[in-house]
């Protein structure tokens, strides 16, 4: 078989789902019926029913998610079901409890049931939350200002921090992606000057920029996670990092691209870019970027260690 | 997905690592370089038929993948040896395509051999990505074409022995379909090759050609039907020009020219330049879509240049900027990375035109002013 970035067939057929999903949902939907829908599609499932791929599953169903601007703690949740035990996974894969990671004081507070994790000492723990006073976020989404203890240990952060990462990449890769294309499609139409704007290099050259670095970054997240599927985390925190760029990249270049409606608090942008700007740099925070991991020290890194694989 | 090479290529890949060890540094990538060492690496190649990995069986080559050749160059660029010759590729891949019986006989050999050289003479002084409007006329004068005009910004002309020329026949209206590929003698009488000195010190040429004479038998392909072959012809260096390996070298070097001057011990500093080899990945990944697809990939070969110059720009400056007034020494790695590497945004098309082909591409978005 020789090298290819196709996904394998049951991978794609969870972005197919989760897109028919997306495609399905009427205007304001409740978060209620959402995140039931969500798990009545299995997709809080996904670490269970794709064991070998999960991460490639995660990313795959978390592009769908991106380009459809479906936000809410989906991440956390899928994190929580592939890394917390098994005793408390049941509420939070059937969709009655939304799982969420945080740092207080500020952590996700969605309006239905929630189970918190936190990062204490570089160990995931469950945070008993005290009290609450709801804030507004950049992203447009429940948050609230937290008092609280931390309780039981649910094992190596950097193993929770790894599975949030990837999903939160395949997101990032999928909204930047749908941004960039209904930009161009903008482009291909706005007439200016007696000319589609497209047509301007001014215009058109950003918008290259923006589809060339979500292109690189798909292939990275989707590596990164084929990897961590293998036990590898070397590309994790490259592919966030490339991935959250990308999709920031991808944002500023829309908003300019659409011009004044490009700016409109309910026009065709705005609800995409405030998550992404948020997501950026959320929590478990951005890590910085392991280069030695990465990179390796050959002439090759994505391909020498997969020859590695292959010699042995 | 499948990022898994086969046995056959992780062996070759071995192969390749261990006949290119004893030429590394050889340093005909970066520099103008006529050294026997390089003359020496070609000679090598070619006595395991190197030079024509890709080419089919039935011209003389060995018919490897693309992958292979990919594998084989982009070491080439990591151990700072050289850049495929000119005549290897588009040449010699044009004629295996729309040559005649006798060119194939008369030029392949020779080619795989590396006994005879060649460089592109395309851009003119006018005529630089706008090749549809060059000037450089041939007229047919019995079984020969007569030669005037000139070329410009050619590399390593002044080394070469024959110029894949890139000429007029027909009307300047006729625009790109009035263009003709003929083979000429870099020493020929009526043709001048004049070094120009780039500055990283490289060289280009500017070529001038008063009533050089070409037979009419080194023409390749269709009088005023040069357009469709060269345009072809750029498919076939997209996997080995533009390669990871360089850009890794880069990274390599720059990082540890600046550790040994103690300039990543700030972490600040350190975290830069680390989030720069998340550039470098993403320079792996394009190749990756490249050697992956399938399909009209003019736009992601465009990408891979633009990911790959973007890299190597980016991490010159980067290197400039932390590493003070050091850096700035002439014969420093940072100093002459940063020299070259803006020229590398201009020679193999530019980065205005890739981007508008990535638009047009990957888009659908004409960008024509």
């Amino acid at each position: 078989m020789g090298l290819s970035l196709r996904q394998d067939e049951s991978v794609a057929a969870v972005a197919d789902s989760v897109q028919r999903y997306c495609a399905s949902l009427p205007a304001g939907i409740a978060f209620r019926e959402l995140w039931r829908g969500l798990a009545d599609l299995g997709l809080f499932s996904l670490p269970e029913l794709f064991a070998e791929s999960a991460c490639a599953a995660t990313v795959a169903g978390m592009e769908a998610l991106g380009r459809r601007g479906i936000g809410g703690p989906v991440a956390d949740t899928l994190t929580f079901a592939a890394c917390a035990p098994a005793d408390l996974l049941e509420p939070v894969i059937a969709g009655a409890t939304v799982a969420c990671l945080g740092r207080l004081p500020l952590v996700p507070f969605p309006d239905m049931p929630a189970i918190h994790v936190t990062n204490a000492d570089g160990k995931a723990v469950l945070l008993d939350i005290a009290s609450a006073e709801p804030v507004d976020m950049l992203a447009g989404e429940a948050w609230a200002r937290v008092t609280g203890s931390t309780g039981r240990d649910l094992g190596p952060f950097a193993t929770w921090a790894d599975r949030y990462d990837i999903a939160i990449s395949g997101w990032l890769v999928g909204a930047g992606l749908e941004l960039t294309e209904a930009a161009s499609a903008h482009a291909a139409q706005r007439v200016q000057f007696g000319k589609t704007i497209g047509e301007f290099q001014a215009v058109a050259a950003p918008l290259a920029r923006a589809i060339m670095a979500l292109d690189s970054s798909k292939v990275l997240v989707e590596t990164a996670a084929a990897n961590l599927d293998a036990g590898d985390a070397c590309l994790v925190t490259a592919a966030r990092w490339s991935a959250a760029r990308a999709a920031e990249q991808a944002a500023i270049t829309a908003h300019q691209t659409y011009g004044a409606f490009g700016v409109l608090e309910a026009g065709p942008v705005f609800g995409r870019s405030r998550r992404i700007r948020q997501i950026a740099s959320q929590f478990p925070q951005e890590r910085p970027v392991d280069a030695q991991a990465a990179l390796g020290s050959g002439s090759l890194g994505i391909l020498d260690r997969n020859c590695a694989e292959a010699v042995r | 997905m499948n990022l898994t090479l086969s046995r056959e290529d992780a062996n070759f890949l071995d192969e390749v690592r261990q006949t290119l060890a004893p030429f590394d540094d050889t340093n005909g990538f970066v520099v103008s370089n006529t050294t026997p060492a390089l003359k020496a690496f070609y000679k090598a190649l070619a006595a395991r038929n190197w030079l024509a990995l890709s080419w089919p069986v039935s011209a003389g080559g060995l018919g490897r993948s693309p992958l292979q050749e990919f594998l084989l160059w982009n070491e080439a660029h990591f151990r700072n040896i050289a850049r495929p010759p000119q005549g290897v590729g588009v040449v010699a891949k044009t004629i295996i395509r729309h040559g005649t019986d006798a060119q194939k006989e008369r030029w392949l050999g020779p080619i795989r051999r590396h006994e005879a050289t060649f460089a592109l003479a395309y851009s003119e002084p006018n005529a630089g990505s706008d090749l549809g409007s060059l000037q450089c006329k041939a007229v047919l004068s019995g079984d020969r074409y007569v030669l005037n005009g000139n070329k410009c910004w050619n590399s390593k002309a002044h080394t070469v022995d024959y110029l894949w020329l890139l000429c007029r026949t027909g009307e300047a209206s006729a625009g790109k379909k009035g263009l003709t590929l003929l083979i000429v003698d870099a020493h020929a009488p009526g043709v001048v090759i004049r070094p120009l000195k780039l500055m990283c010190g490289n060289m280009v040429t500017e070529i001038f050609f008063e009533n050089a004479e070409v037979p009419v038998t080194h023409r390749i392909g269709p009088e005023n039907g040069a357009w469709r072959l060269i345009t072809e012809a750029l498919a076939d260096e997209r996997y080995v020009h533009f390669t990871p390996g360089r850009v890794r070298r880069d990274y390599f070097v720059l990082r540890d020219w600046l550790e040994a001057h103690g300039k990543l011990a700030d972490p600040a500093a350190r975290r830069r330049f680390d989030e720069l080899a998340v550039q470098v990945l993403q320079a792996e990944a394009h190749v990756l879509r490249l050697l992956t697809n399938e399909g009209d990939a003019s736009g992601i070969a465009a990408s891979n240049k633009l990911a790959h110059v973007n890299t190597i720009q980016a991490i010159a400056r980067a290197a400039i900027e932390l590493g003070g007034i050091e850096a700035m020494v002439l014969d420093e790695p940072t100093s002459l990375h940063w020299r070259q590497t803006m020229t590398e945004s201009i020679g193999g098309g530019t980065t205005e035109i890739m981007e508008s082909i990535v638009a047009r591409q990957r888009l659908g978005l004409s960008a024509n002013r």
